[in-house]
């Protein structure tokens, strides 16, 4: 069901990306998997640099938020083999390279949390942290973590 | 305004006009790239600064550089003064020159730059992953690279590539396919890096670095800031 609200959304997920070892994408343990941390990449990789609060707008950094969260989902129907396995959503870690006194880490992290409940509905609520931080790998302006409960097969 | 640069600076030029925007795709990779470009500078003791129109080059900056790494493509609006600048800095060993990914495919219309850099871009046929031959594994660029190197690219194809270049890297002809759509067969085979002195100065060009995936490998970026680290003669 999730798979067929994938393509109502009509939204192309990017990669998947995987990271670099000895790490891997995402961990399956315990009826639960967590994605490594993704950056906001297009489907040709590419992704925006620098902080939000001096060279991103909170646009910009909602929109990669986002980014973030498909790459994500990218990253868990490579692993799963199908969005279907997911029984929803735990919980997602939003980081957001930003400059000294910047504040609006919720809203920048609203664009992921959106995306998911667009494709999940309330089984894609989550509980979350949005944490600001001096700078993320690439000079990636934000970095999402998701952690989804696993159906129970057979 | 062009910030000011130094001795210990490193320009890193990244105008791809007509191609920043295009279909071509081409280099919505340039904010990674001048990620990278910076960290490789800065450890060859240089800071870098990004320059994306020459037009605004202020001529101090040019004067005193160390270093100037091109992203370029097409024909880049150095004015005659600048060209003059950079062809006497870098023939004294003032100015090293960097030459990255497509730089070889600009500035057709000044003579001097396929010198300057070593050959000239002649299209690329191929995108694909090659087991690139490590030519000469003794220097910075490429001595923690081993015998062979996995690596996923556009494969670029050059002319008028000089005689005096030391060839680092070039990819053996078995691994193309020689039939495919402009593909050549130049004497000197498929170079993707190289670098020679030109007077007293020196050059480092590599043709790789198109997808973003370069710009967070570490074999890659270890390749750049070997080459800059050569090309500014801070390492061995």
């Amino acid at each position: 069901m999730f798979e067929a609200r994938l393509e109502a959304l009509g939204v192309r997920l990017p990669g998947p990306f995987p990271p670099h070892d000895p790490l891997d994408a995402v961990v399956i343990h315990g009826g639960s998997a967590r994605t490594s941390g993704c950056l906001p990449r297009d489907e040709a990789g590419h992704f925006p640099v620098g902080l939000l609060g001096r060279d991103l707008t909170i646009a910009d950094g909602v929109a990669s938020a986002e980014r973030c969260a498909w790459n994500a989902v990218s990253l868990l129907r490579a692993a799963l083999g199908s969005l279907d396995r997911i029984e929803r959503v735990l919980t997602l870690s939003v980081f957001i390279a930003c400059v000294d006194g910047f504040a609006e880490q919720p809203q920048v992290a609203d664009g992921a949390s959106h995306a998911l409940v667009r494709l999940f509905g309330d089984a894609g609520r989550h509980s979350r942290s949005a944490i600001g931080v001096a700078a993320l790998p690439r000079k990636a302006p934000v970095e999402v973590e998701v952690t989804v409960a696993l159906r129970r097969e057979g | 305004m062009t910030p000011g640069a130094t001795s210990s600076s490193l320009l890193f030029v990244t105008q791809v006009a007509p191609y920043s925007d295009g279909p071509a795709g081409v280099h919505g990779v340039l904010d990674q790239a001048a990620v990278g470009v910076a960290e490789c500078a800065e450890l060859a003791g240089l800071a870098a600064t990004r320059i994306d129109d020459v037009r605004d080059l202020e001529a101090a900056a040019l004067e005193e550089a160390r270093a100037l790494a091109l992203f370029t493509i097409g024909e880049t609006p150095w004015s005659a003064s600048q060209r003059d600048t950079i062809a006497h800095r870098m023939r004294a060993g003032d100015l090293a020159l960097v030459a990255i990914h497509s730089a070889t495919d600009a500035c057709y219309g000044w003579d001097d730059y396929g010198r300057l850099v070593g050959a000239r871009f002649d299209g690329h046929p191929w995108t694909q992953a090659v087991d690139v031959a490590v030519e000469d594994a003794d220097h910075p660029a490429t001595r923690h690279l081993g015998g062979s190197w996995r690596w996923h690219d556009e494969v670029y194809q050059f002319r008028d590539l000089r005689p005096d270049a030391r060839v680092l890297l070039r990819v053996p002809l078995e691994q193309l396919d020689l039939g495919a759509s402009g593909a050549k067969q130049p004497p000197f085979g498929f170079p993707l890096s190289w670098c020679f002195t030109e007077g007293e100065g020196r050059v480092f060009s590599t043709s790789l670095g198109h997808f973003p995936a370069a710009w967070e490998s570490p074999a890659y970026l270890r390749h750049l800031a070997g080459g800059i680290g050569w090309a500014v003669d801070a390492v061995e």
